[in-house]
């Protein structure tokens, strides 16, 4: 015997399509109400839809776009100096990978052999004083 | 991080570069004595200077430690235009000399409240002062935003590119007024139509230069030309000189060009006023600067002003173009008078239909 | 088991019923009909090219209909509401490519066959004026009386606006006569100059110039102006420098005699210096004064009488408003203790207890109720 909710299935199947001009369902995107949000906001004009200006005094305005500018000035800063850093570094990884593969072509191919699959190497295990009481795991490798 | 690194480089060196002193340009610091102190020094207890009703002031509340804030950034801005001005003495190239000194003086506040806080054409030398390589820099920069902008669309949409010359790399700012005919104390936008009582009398220039050129030296050829006048033989057009200066001089503050700064040697072409007869529609009246490489010789009373080869007198000149501005102008029944007050012929009426 | 239930009650039959409504116009196989709307061709729109290349054309002459912009308009070429193009003036039609459209065909018309399109870039635009000078009299004069509607409708006002401000200037001049000859007793060569000069300066003034600036453009004004009248009537060069020198005479005259005050009438002249120590007096004097009475009132009031001669306008707002406050500011001797009849009330929210303050005020802190 068919069990009752199979039959059911069977039978209200074709109403469910009969009746597609009534959408309960959102048809892939977002869910309804959040589609009602982004219609109403998309119907509102761009200037209500910005946060309100600040309103300062001239000098205030000033101010803030001294500190603005500062703060740029400063991350470009950084930015510069980090860059160079890496540069270094760089710079220093291969003089030493030159001169590694000038003494010994073995160690150096075993050096750039490639870690493809290799999720979580060792090296990049910080290390600590005591043991983690879960064991790190250096050996995982993505099941297909 | 920032407080720390502020901290060491203000150990370094204490160079109050920015802080008024003899060989420091005025223009270069605010004029008005409690808005300065407001904006270095924090902002009073009455509230910020530059509002002027006391109950605005009570009402104002500045943004939570702007002041500490500021006064920290104030501090390191003013340490790396220290170390711009050190690389200014540094420095031989005239250019590179402009270069740096618009970094150092550019992230100034004074500098920028200056600039954004006062007139930018009609400029008070004591607050901008366009001598000065930074303002010089923000007027260009203002201008670019979009006064140049509208000039360069006028200039296309109403074809004086190419029906004058062919085309126009815009350097300096070219403004115009009428403050001879009516009294009218207004700068000209581009592409306006204006009455022809108003332009009766010569117009004023004022030549604004942003870039770096020796003031003392560089001289300039304002030429006002209609390419709208009718050509009957031809059934045609052809372009009029109504206007001409030559080796006009012109520096960066003092450029308003009128009869102070010009006198008859200078006007190659005296000034007719726009007279467009009856029905041959809107005339317009490109107004054109070039720079000289040299001053101007030659006979110009011979010169074909109802038949004006403008492009012709450019090559055979040697000018660069570098700034333009048009009106246009149209019948009114004033043209009749003032066509009698110079003296020139009744206008002729035109078919209203074209055929 | 609610829901066989449920569906052998008959709670599910009538949705069961429409399954079997569905089923049925699904399996309609009426299909051979065929669509309702096959047989609703209509005729042609004769679209196309009415003018081909090279063909000569009026003003007016439709040369291409089409729907949406096949192709566009270029030179000497109109396009209208359903995208017909038209030739604008007469000539010879081409069609052509423009390199700064790549992806557009043009139609224009050329003014002759030697003109190629598109034109050159850079160069003058070719363009025909086409008009002709009328030359029966009476038709010109009729065209040079024609107006538009709209600036013929605005004529009239215009006119009157004019008269009036003749009239006005009139009257000025009259006043400034007046205040030269009698009151300043200046000797004046020119005065119809000397009017002129003034009422420029004025009108200079009032938009705005600085006064250097306005001085010279007022003086330019009537050099120009005699200039182009030694032009109109020819004469000779010196008589032309003896008007200009009178000119010159009477503007340095004036200049260094009259000046206007802030309220911009004709006054004495008052070098800055004084100007400077009026306005210091002025201050010392206000600041004596406190206001109690209504004398006292009067009295500072009669101190502003003359304030315009030598005050700018902000000046005078600034020390009018400081000194002649309308409302004095709340003090133990302004406020009342209670509300009586010599009191005045105000009352004002309070925002820090959220209510209204009921604030009585003597009758001293108003100005206008002393």
């Amino acid at each position: 015997m068919l069990s009752p909710s199979g039959r059911c299935g069977q039978m209200i199947q074709p109403v469910r399509v009969f009746a597609r001009s009534v959408r309960t369902k959102s048809k892939g995107g977002l869910p309804p109400a959040a589609q009602r949000v982004v219609t109403q906001l998309s119907v509102m004009s761009a200037s209500r839809k910005q946060p309100k200006l600040l309103k300062l005094s001239r000098e205030d305005l000033i101010k803030h776009q001294t500190i603005q500018r500062c703060w740029s000035t400063y991350q470009a800063e950084l930015r510069v100096e980090r860059n160079e850093q890496l540069k270094l570094q760089y710079k220093s990884t291969k003089n030493a990978m030159d001169l590694l593969e000038q003494l010994d072509p073995e160690l150096f191919e075993a050096a750039n052999a490639p870690e493809h699959g290799k999720r979580f190497p060792l090296e990049l295990k910080v290390p600590t004083e005591f043991p983690p009481s879960k064991i790190w795991y250096g050996e995982y490798k993505k099941k297909d | 991080m920032l407080r720390r690194s502020i901290h060491t480089s203000r150990t370094l060196k204490s160079a109050n570069v920015w802080s008024p002193s003899a060989n420091r340009a005025k223009s270069l610091g605010i004029r008005s004595e409690p808005i300065r102190k407001c904006i270095l020094e924090g902002t009073p207890s009455n509230g910020p200077p530059s509002l002027k009703r006391r109950s605005n002031r009570i009402k104002y509340n500045s943004p939570e430690k702007i002041d500490d804030t500021f006064k920290l950034c104030y501090d390191f801005l003013q340490n790396r235009a220290a170390k711009t001005y050190e690389q200014v003495s540094k420095a031989q190239d005239s250019k590179e000399v402009e270069k740096l000194l618009i970094e150092a003086e550019l992230i100034n506040p004074e500098v920028q409240y200056n600039f954004q806080h006062n007139d930018k054409i009609d400029n008070n030398p004591e607050t901008i002062d366009y001598e000065q390589p930074v303002y010089r820099h923000l007027g260009k920069e203002h201008w670019e935003s979009s006064a140049q902008m509208l000039l360069m669309q006028r200039l296309e949409t109403l074809k004086v590119i190419p029906d004058t010359l062919p085309t126009l790399v815009p350097r300096v700012e070219v403004n115009l007024k009428f403050p001879f005919s009516t009294g009218v104390n207004k700068w000209i936008e581009p592409g306006e139509l204006l009455s022809s009582n108003s332009t009766s009398f010569p117009p004023v220039f004022k030549i604004q230069e942003y870039e770096l050129v020796d003031p003392t030296k560089q001289l300039y050829t304002i030429l006002v030309v209609n390419p709208d006048e009718p050509d009957l033989k031809n059934d045609s057009f052809r372009t009029t000189l109504n206007y001409g200066l030559a080796n006009v001089q012109v520096g960066y503050n003092d450029n308003i060009v009128d009869a102070r700064k010009c006198n008859n040697s200078n006007v190659i072409a005296d000034y007719l006023p726009p007279v467009p007869e009856k029905n041959v529609g809107s005339q317009r009246f490109a107004v054109w600067v070039f720079r000289q490489q040299a001053p101007l010789q030659g006979n110009f009373s011979a010169l074909n002003r109802n038949r004006f080869d403008i492009r012709g007198f450019t090559d055979q000149h040697s000018l660069l173009p570098v700034g333009a501005h048009v009106w246009r102008s149209e019948w009114d029944s004033n043209v009749e008078n003032v066509r009698e007050q110079y003296g020139l012929p009744k206008g002729r009426i035109f078919t209203r239909v074209r055929s | 088991m609610s829901l066989w239930n449920s569906i052998s009650n008959g709670t599910i039959c009538a949705k069961k019923g429409a399954c079997i409504i569905l089923t049925q116009v699904r399996t309609a196989t009426k299909r051979a009909a065929g669509s309702r709307t096959s047989m609703k061709d209509s005729a042609g729109r004769r679209l196309g090219p009415k003018k081909y290349e090279g063909q000569p054309v009026k003003v007016g002459e439709i040369i291409m209909r089409q729907r949406g912009t096949k192709f566009y308009p270029g030179e000497n070429v109109g396009i209208g509401k359903d995208h017909t193009i038209y030739a604008k003036e007469p000539g010879v039609v081409r069609y052509y490519l423009d390199p700064f459209h790549p992806r557009r065909k043009f139609v224009g018309v050329s003014l002759s066959r030697e003109i190629k399109l598109p034109l050159p870039h850079f160069e003058p635009s070719v363009r025909r004026f086409g008009r002709q000078v009328i030359k029966n009299e009476k038709q010109a004069a009729q065209e040079e009386q024609f107006l538009p509607r709209k600036k013929a409708l605005a004529k009239d006002e215009i006119l009157k606006n004019l008269s009036e401000r003749e009239e006005r200037r009139n009257i000025l001049e009259q006043e400034f006569v007046k205040t030269l000859t009698e009151s300043l007793k200046l000797d004046i060569k020119d005065l119809k100059f000397a009017t002129k000069y003034l009422i420029r300066l004025r009108s200079c003034l009032k938009s705005g110039f600085s006064l250097e600036d306005a001085q010279f453009n007022a003086k330019y004004y009537l050099e120009y102006e005699t200039k182009l009248k030694s032009k109109r009537e020819s004469w000779g060069s010196e008589k032309l420098a003896e008007q200009l020198q009178v000119l010159q005479d009477t503007t340095s005259l004036l200049n260094e005699s009259t000046s206007f005050n802030n309220k911009l009438s004709l006054i004495k002249y008052i070098t800055s210096a004084e100007k400077l120590a009026l306005k210091q007096k002025l201050i010392d004097d206000l600041k004596e004064k406190t206001i109690v009475t209504k004398k006292d009132r009067d009295e500072v009031r009669k101190l502003f009488n003359n304030a315009c001669d030598y005050l700018t306008l902000s000046e005078e707002v600034y020390l009018r408003r400081k000194f002649l406050k309308p409302v004095r500011p709340e003090t133990t001797a302004t406020i009342a203790d209670k509300p009586s009849k010599k009191t005045l009330v105000m009352r004002r929210f309070n925002y820090e207890k959220s209510r209204i303050d009921v604030i009585p005020r003597k009758k001293e802190a108003f100005l206008s109720k002393l």
